[in-house]
């Protein structure tokens, strides 16, 4: 299979380094919509839907893949193989920050860079040192609704965005293009992202990278940015003020901004 | 960036004065880019429980549950972000006194970034949800597919409801066969799918209900996949219809099933076969009897002796008859043994004993051939074969005969016994042709005489089978070792008797010996008594009456079926015959029905009585001897011994014995 189709690969632009854009649970990659035009006349631009989302290819999809974050992250390495990277900037929002982090421990040579935006390496509280902000029931509630909103997320939601007197035609191609998530897979992907721990891989990352909080963040709240800057070796960490766990799309600027101040350190020299 | 609330924010479908949003029943927010609260209407007060200025600068997060946080966050947000619309989002939100109130979110996305939020609280529709996920839960955990299929009145097919089953099933999505069926169709065997649509189409003419079982186009792991599919018919007023259903795997239950088949068609096959085999040798022994007992009659009557040209014709007609007879006989056993109609009486057999009994037989063959035999030398202490001892000693009278017939003039036959542990083998070399590796292979095969019959030695092909059979049949191997050109040696394998007292069964040799026999064929008018024969066949009626005429005191009545037997026999004051003589099958009972209701009569109880039947089955043998038959007599009847036990019937009475004459 082609990794390029499989995962709907779109590049844009030109531009030293490269900067991929991994987008977060929920939707595709679209959610950049408002970030990555601001880099396409500076740098190569690398944009893609995880397995499950988009325009993704459903069959690709496997539990013994699938089932864990890493072969999430093997995805986004064969990506960086195929579009063969170097110097990579991976961009990656909500779960998909610790996705390209897993990613980078595979294809270190390729990558030069990780921007984590709102990360939360474990959703789940663990008492009494860790905070992530959830309890097991909180996910369990989520999982439900989750599962209530997709009785027909595909089905009632594509209608409802273009208005009822739409074409079928249309609505069809708006389903495969915007946001579709896959019922079962959006269930399984809800449960590797909200029940996952990845802090203990937290300290194997090599790459300089920067983490992008929001100050009002009901998902991946402060104190989880704090950690995670803590816990990695010489990261960055920019607050931006606010609220939403969506920055990229309630504050493109400030996240603009923050990305484009990352890169001038990287190509300066500067740390 | 604010929201004038006095100027009425415009969202689709909206048109009134901003006043009205007030009044308007249904809560309203009006959020800021960054999802602050800027603007909120009574109706969402109420709603979260507090008054409007608490709520207004806070998050929208602050008033939701915290899975609906991520819910909004990450399905709501980008829609309404990326497309301005969002329709009945199911939510929980979490008022200010922490009561969790669900509702349905409608939102869309204003110029400047903002948003308008109408919240429709939902109490019947979440129940109705929660039924829903469960009546889902439930068809999408079943091991099959729940689907509702519809046919157009265009005649297009599609799935608009498919449970999960249809991943499991086919791989295919509920979405991908939601408008068109083909997906699903392509799935099938083309002819399958044909058949299906066509029952399915009959199913919504009659209303009836389908019920088909049908493989996939792409067969699994293990063999073809089979599918079962329920279903029922609705059919509606525009020409198209409905069917409800079930599709599961029946693969294995298919699998189950046609295994089950095919083994009762296997039992069939061989119960079949041996009844043929049985069939055909009832028929051929029956004018067998004829031909043998004429033979016998002509070359043996006192009266009018054959010319010696006569004489020579008669033994080549008996011997013809004979071969014949082996076959059949051979013919019967393998069916017998095939079906596992044969009994095995197993018990300890001193070999030396059978050895000495088997070698007078064995060098009477040898010497017109001109070839010498060794035997074993006898042991005091060797250790006794477990077997059946008529068995072994037709396993080794056969493979001995062969190794004689199969030899060369000057050859040599050597019966070797050697006891190693808890076997005793017992083999047989000769000094013949051999046998290459491909009439090896072919030994054992019904009807294969290995070029044989080429030779002019006379043979049925059947021996060896018959023999390698017996000899598993008694738990032992038969193994064969050749070189062409120098000989082969056939040895036979079975357990060793574990030792046992003395007064244990000792099986010499049981068969009564043909001696006496020959002597029965003269003239002894000396035995007298009354045989009562029945018999519809009229050409064994007149061969025992021909024979009978070496016995001029014995006086033969012949009827034909069981009514005029029981009639004979009715108790009238004469004296009963002496013997009966009883058919088994008469056109009108069966022997054994016939002696049970000779045996009701009380004159009649202790008259010995002897079967006599063309099937020499050891299970029909065994049957009659229980059934309370003091001898079995196998047509063709071999006259000699039918006299020589006639005989001591008649000399002896009941004490004297019977035994079977099934050769």
């Amino acid at each position: 299979m082609d990794v390029l189709q499989r995962n709907h690969v779109v590049v844009e632009g030109a531009g030293h380094p490269p900067l991929v854009f991994a987008h977060g649970y929920g939707c595709d990659q679209q959610m950049w919509r408002f970030v990555a035009p601001a880099f396409t006349d500076t740098h190569q631009v690398v944009l893609f839907d995880h397995v499950g989302c988009g325009r993704s290819d459903l069959r690709a999809w496997s539990e013994s893949r699938h089932g864990r974050l890493d072969g999430y992250a093997q995805d986004l390495a064969e990506i960086l193989d195929a579009a063969d990277l170097r110097d990579a900037v991976l961009v990656g929002h909500s779960v998909s920050s610790m996705i390209v982090m897993l990613a980078a421990r595979l294809r270190p040579e390729r990558v030069g860079g990780l921007v984590m935006v709102t990360p939360s390496p474990r959703y789940l509280d663990d008492p009494p040192d860790y905070r992530g902000g959830f309890a097991r029931a909180d996910i369990e509630g989520l999982l439900d609704m989750i599962e209530h909103n997709m009785i027909g997320w595909a089905d009632f939601l594509a209608p409802a965005v273009m208005g009822a007197d739409s074409t079928p035609e249309l609505t069809d191609e708006l389903r495969a293009s915007f946001c579709a998530l896959d019922p079962v897979i959006a269930r399984r992907f809800a449960e590797v992202t909200f029940l996952g721990d990845n802090r203990a891989d937290l300290p194997h990352v090599r790459h300089p990278t920067l983490v992008l909080q929001v100050e009002h963040d009901a998902i991946a709240p402060a104190a989880v940015g704090e950690y995670v800057h803590a816990q990695l070796p010489g990261s960055q960490l920019v607050r931006i003020d606010g609220s939403g766990h969506c920055p990229h799309m309630t504050h493109p600027e400030a996240t603009i901004a923050a990305l484009r101040a990352f890169l001038a350190e990287r190509t300066s020299g500067v740390r | 960036m604010s929201i004038d609330p006095g100027s009425a924010p415009a969202w689709p479908g909206f048109a009134g004065p901003a006043t009205s949003v007030d009044v308007l029943p249904v809560p309203t927010l009006v959020l800021d880019a960054s999802l602050q609260v800027v603007w909120l209407n009574p109706a969402a007060g109420r709603l979260l429980e507090c008054e409007p200025e608490e709520v207004l600068g806070t998050p929208l997060d602050r008033w939701l549950a915290v899975p609906s946080r991520v819910v909004f966050q990450s399905l709501a947000l980008p829609l309404l972000k990326l497309h301005g619309d969002v329709s009945e989002l199911a939510l929980s939100l979490r008022s200010a006194t922490g009561r969790a109130v669900d509702a349905l979110l409608y939102a869309s996305r204003q110029p400047g970034g903002g948003s308008v939020l109408q919240l429709a609280p939902i109490q019947v529709r979440r129940r109705i949800e929660s039924e829903v996920m469960r009546v889902k839960r439930a068809a999408d955990e079943a091991p099959g597919l729940l689907f509702q299929l519809e046919r157009h009145p265009d005649g297009r097919w599609s799935l608009p409801y498919a449970s999960e089953g249809i991943r499991v099933l086919y791989g295919l999505t509920a979405e991908a066969v939601s408008r068109s069926a083909e997906p699903w169709w392509a799935c099938m065997d083309p002819d399958d799918r044909a058949a299906l649509q066509a029952a399915l189409i009959e199913s919504a003419t009659a209303g009836t209900a389908v019920r088909m079982r049908l493989r996939l186009r792409e067969p699994g792991v293990s063999g073809p996949v089979w599918h079962e599919l329920i279903g029922h018919a609705r059919p509606r007023a525009d020409a198209s219809c409905q069917w409800h259903g079930y599709v599961h795997d029946v693969s294995e239950t298919v699998r189950l099933q046609e295994a089950a088949v095919q083994a009762r068609a296997a039992e069939r096959l061989a119960r079949l076969r041996s009844e043929f085999i049985g069939r055909v040798s009832h028929e051929l022994r029956t004018p067998l009897n004829g031909i043998l007992g004429f033979c016998e009659l002509l070359s043996d009557d006192p009266a009018e002796p054959p010319t010696a040209r006569q004489a020579e014709r008669l033994s080549l007609l008996r011997g013809a008859g004979r071969h014949l007879l082996g076959v059949v006989n051979q013919l019967l056993e393998l069916s017998g043994l095939e079906s596992g109609q044969l009994a095995l009486h197993a018990e300890p057999v001193a070999v030396d004993a059978l050895v000495a009994e088997l070698a007078p037989l064995v060098e009477a063959q040898a010497v017109p051939l001109k070839v010498q035999c060794a035997w074993p030398t006898p042991v005091a202490d060797r250790p006794r074969v477990l077997a059946d001892a008529q068995r072994l000693r037709q396993v080794l009278l056969n493979l001995l005969s062969n190794a004689v017939k199969y030899n060369r003039p000057g050859g040599r036959v050597e019966l070797a016994v050697f006891a190693q542990g808890q076997r005793v083998r017992l083999s047989v070399a000769d000094t013949g042709p051999g046998l290459d590796a491909a009439q090896q292979a072919g030994l054992f095969q019904p009807f294969n005489r290995l070029g044989a019959e080429r030779t002019g030695v006379e043979g049925t092909g059947l021996g060896l089978v018959v023999t390698r059979h017996l000899v598993e049949w008694m738990g032992g191997h038969l193994t064969v070792e050749s070189r062409p050109g120098v000989g082969s040696t056939f040895t036979v394998e079975l357990p060793a008797a574990v030792a046992r007292q003395a007064a244990a069964s000792e099986s010499g040799p049981a068969v009564s010996p043909p001696s006496g026999a020959r002597s029965a064929m003269r003239r002894r008018p000396e035995v007298t008594g009354r045989l009562l024969y029945v018999e519809d066949n009229a050409v064994n009626a007149m061969l025992l009456r021909s024979a009978l005429a070496l016995r001029p005191g014995v006086q033969l009545d012949v009827v034909e079926d069981a009514a005029q037997a029981l009639a004979f026999l009715v108790e009238d004051g004469t004296r009963p015959p002496d013997m009966l003589l009883l058919d088994m099958n008469l056109p009108d009972a069966t022997g054994t029905e016939l002696l049970q209701r000779v045996r009701e009569r009380a004159h009649c109880r202790l008259i010995p009585a002897i079967a006599v039947s063309a099937d020499a089955a050891p299970a029909s043998v065994r049957a009659a001897r229980e059934a309370g038959f003091d001898g079995y007599w196998t047509k063709p009847l071999d006259l000699a011994r039918m006299l020589a036990e006639l005989d001591r019937w008649l000399t002896e009475g009941r004490l004297g014995g019977g035994a079977d004459t099934a050769s």
